[in-house]
């Protein structure tokens, strides 16, 4: 990595500290490596962008700027079903194509596993109603307006429903995030 | 190195570069802040050039270090014209003065635009801009003396300020093209070319023609393409010369208030009108001597001098505005003694008639049925309306302006004894030979405006409110309120 500039937050020694625990953070909170490095790829993009708005200055500062952001496009993430990727495409940023290889080892380092496991187990704590509006909007990504239509029911319910769902599952995932993007 | 590993580094590398794009944008960008009130066509030049080039001058600091030694302040005076064919509303040209130095770097803008005045400025790694309209000054600290925003911004890109040395540097650098000779405007000028392309879409052509010799700037063209706009600035260099740099023309390369400073005031001697235009200035506008605290306290942020004690001494905008035109007109004693000129008007009615024996009629020249005659209507609207004036008695005729009176009304200077004949829709009534108000005597003088009204066995006369002459226009009083007015009121006001 070459040196990079920028008066608010040295993104060279940022991305060096961090570029791997939070793509397991988000891998763990996503269950998908594809959408975690999706979000993790806009986080850094965020942080190129708005790294001159960063008021504190310690290690500890940044790293919680970091991954202030990073919630926030977790939260959008279940909000909307989707990962958005405005900042990367603003700055004109791609992210390289992530081969098998990549993706079986960040489901490795990240334990993606054992957390199926735990997920699968959740899952069928809900009711079918929920677990059915939780794995089309999360797993499948359909918008709420499809989840409603699939399920016969108002777009209201459909958002009940998965933010049900997701709250039973927030012990697993990250409850705060999860609480934040429900309540949202 | 695991393909994991491969691809985080691949990634950081694009991280970086990005991060490395955005902050020279920036750089740019910052440049950029106080140069959007510069003239409509230096804005859309200079922003052309810059986003189209992307690059400061190299070779610039040795060239200027020869011509434009640390002792000098170079002065441009520059006029530009934006023509841009598809818009409705053409910019009028505008006046942008600049002064810059080097060692450490300075520059100052000015730019006038009617009636109030905008000025940019560096030093110290503080950019500033000040808004006289509004009374508001902004300092930026933070800058380098080497960075971009230390430059000053030209036609020619972020340079030094000094054209002659950045147009050198150029041709060496092979930036410029020297297309030879031409000939523009009776002189022989040097015609120097720069093209660039930016993309597929975006094009910029700039000449610049130069003196032969010296190659001191005389004129320049900028044509910017888009892909559905072509714009085409020219800019007449007015002025070019060098200011030795000094205790005194030091001044000239910051923002003050102008009152302030000797060249504009005239310092301790200056007149008692001076001194009170000085006085009634709003204060506390301009940074005071070694800079001003509040304005680098913190790194790039917007800072104002203007404390609410400042405000509350403001004078009113208008008020403000006539000061501010007072003290721009003695600031340039060249303008200022322009101003001393004999009216030619004044001067031709003084020395053929005679001010004390004309008066003024305002209206429109119509059909008259003595070819002595002229028949001088009030309005268009009323044909009939009208007055008869020998042309033995008129002295002089002029054109009234037409954002006065529409269609071609005239103003008639006539002799004050004339005979006036004023005709109407009734039968024409001669009014008499003209007088002195205080030779007139009041039972020769009819009342039109009076009616006599009886009540019981009191009898009396009354103004009446319809042919009470209350209406103002530039010629006074007025016989109605028609877009014209005629001087018959002033022999037919009612005895006191």
């Amino acid at each position: 990595v070459g040196p990079v500039a920028t008066r608010g937050v040295d993104i060279e020694a940022l991305y060096a500290r961090h570029r791997e625990p939070l793509l397991m953070f988000l891998a763990r909170r996503t269950a998908d490596p594809q959408v975690a490095l999706d979000l993790w790829a806009e986080t850094f993009a965020h942080a190129v962008a708005g790294g001159r708005r960063v008021r504190g200055s310690s290690e500890d500062e940044v790293a919680g700027w970091l991954y202030g952001i990073a919630r926030r496009r977790l939260a959008l993430y279940y909000r909307r079903g989707r990962s958005e990727r405005r900042t990367l495409d603003r700055l004109k940023l791609e992210r390289p194509a992530a081969d098998p290889g990549v993706l079986a080892e960040i489901e490795r380092r990240a334990g993606l596993g054992a957390l199926r496991a735990e997920l699968g187990a959740a899952l069928t704590q809900l009711s079918p109603a929920v677990r059915d509006a939780v794995r089309m909007r999360v797993v499948d990504e359909l918008p709420y307006p499809d989840v409603a239509g699939q399920l016969g029911i108002s777009e209201q319910a459909a958002r009940a429903r998965v933010s049900r769902g997701l709250a039973t599952l927030a012990d697993l995932l990250d409850t705060p995030t999860i609480q934040e993007a429900v309540t949202t | 190195m695991t393909p994991f590993d491969r691809f985080l580094d691949a990634f950081g590398d694009r991280l970086a570069d990005a991060s490395a794009n955005r902050s020279a944008r920036l750089r740019r960008r910052r440049s950029l802040v106080f140069i959007g009130a510069l003239p409509a066509g230096t804005v859309v030049a200079v922003v052309a050039l810059l986003v189209s080039s992307g690059r400061q001058l190299d070779p610039v600091a040795e060239a200027r270090a020869a011509l434009a030694p640390p002792g000098e302040i170079v002065y441009m005076k520059i006029t530009s014209t934006l023509i841009a064919p598809k818009t409705s509303h053409p910019t009028p040209p505008q006046t942008t003065e600049q002064w810059s130095a080097t060692d450490p770097p300075r520059w100052r803008f000015v730019q006038r635009i009617q009636p109030g005045r905008e000025e940019f400025a560096y030093a110290h790694g503080a950019q500033s801009y000040y808004n006289a309209d509004r009374d508001r000054l902004q300092v930026r600290t933070g800058y380098s003396d080497r960075g971009p925003g230390a430059r000053v911004p030209s036609l020619l890109g972020l340079g030094s300020g000094d054209v002659q040395a950045d147009l050198r540097s150029m041709l060496a650098g092979g930036k410029v093209t020297d297309m030879g000779t031409a000939r523009v405007g009776g002189r022989t000028v040097r015609r120097l070319v720069s093209e660039r392309l930016q993309g597929q879409h975006f094009r910029t052509r700039l000449i610049y023609d130069v003196d032969p010799r010296s190659f001191a700037p005389v004129q320049a063209t900028l044509s910017t393409t888009f892909p559905h706009m072509h714009f085409v600035t020219r800019m007449h260099i007015d002025d070019y010369k060098r200011i030795p740099l000094n205790a005194r023309t030091v001044a000239l390369l910051q923002i003050r208030d102008e009152c302030h400073h000797p060249d504009a005031c005239g310092g301790p001697q200056a007149p008692a009108g001076e001194v009170r235009a000085a006085e009634e200035r709003p204060q506390g506008l301009s940074p005071p001597a070694g800079g001003d605290a509040r304005s680098v306290t913190a790194p790039r942020s917007h800072r104002s001098f203007c404390t609410p004690a400042d405000r509350r001494r403001r004078v009113p905008a208008g008020g403000r505005r006539r000061l501010q035109q007072e003290v721009d007109a003695m600031s340039n004693a060249a303008d200022w003694e322009d101003k001393l000129q004999e009216n030619p008007l004044l001067s031709r009615l003084v020395r053929e008639a005679g001010m004390d024996d004309a008066i003024t009629f305002w209206g429109y020249i119509g059909p008259s049925s003595d070819e002595n005659t002229i028949s001088l209507h009030p309005s268009l609207e009323s044909p009939h309306g009208s007055v008869e004036i020998a042309k033995k008695d008129i002295v002089h005729v002029e054109d009234v302006p037409e954002n006065i009176l529409l269609f071609g009304a005239k103003v008639v200077w006539v002799r004050r004894d004339a005979a006036i004949a004023r005709r109407g829709a009734e039968p024409a009534v001669t009014l008499g030979k003209m007088k002195r108000a205080d030779t007139i005597d009041p039972a020769s003088v009819p009342a039109p405006n009076l009616e006599e009204v009886q009540v019981g066995r009191l009898r009396m006369n009354v103004k009446t409110l319809a042919s009470d002459p209350d209406c103002h226009s530039p010629c006074a009083t007025c016989r109605d309120c028609s877009s014209v007015c005629i001087c018959i009121c002033r022999y037919t006001d009612p005895p006191a």
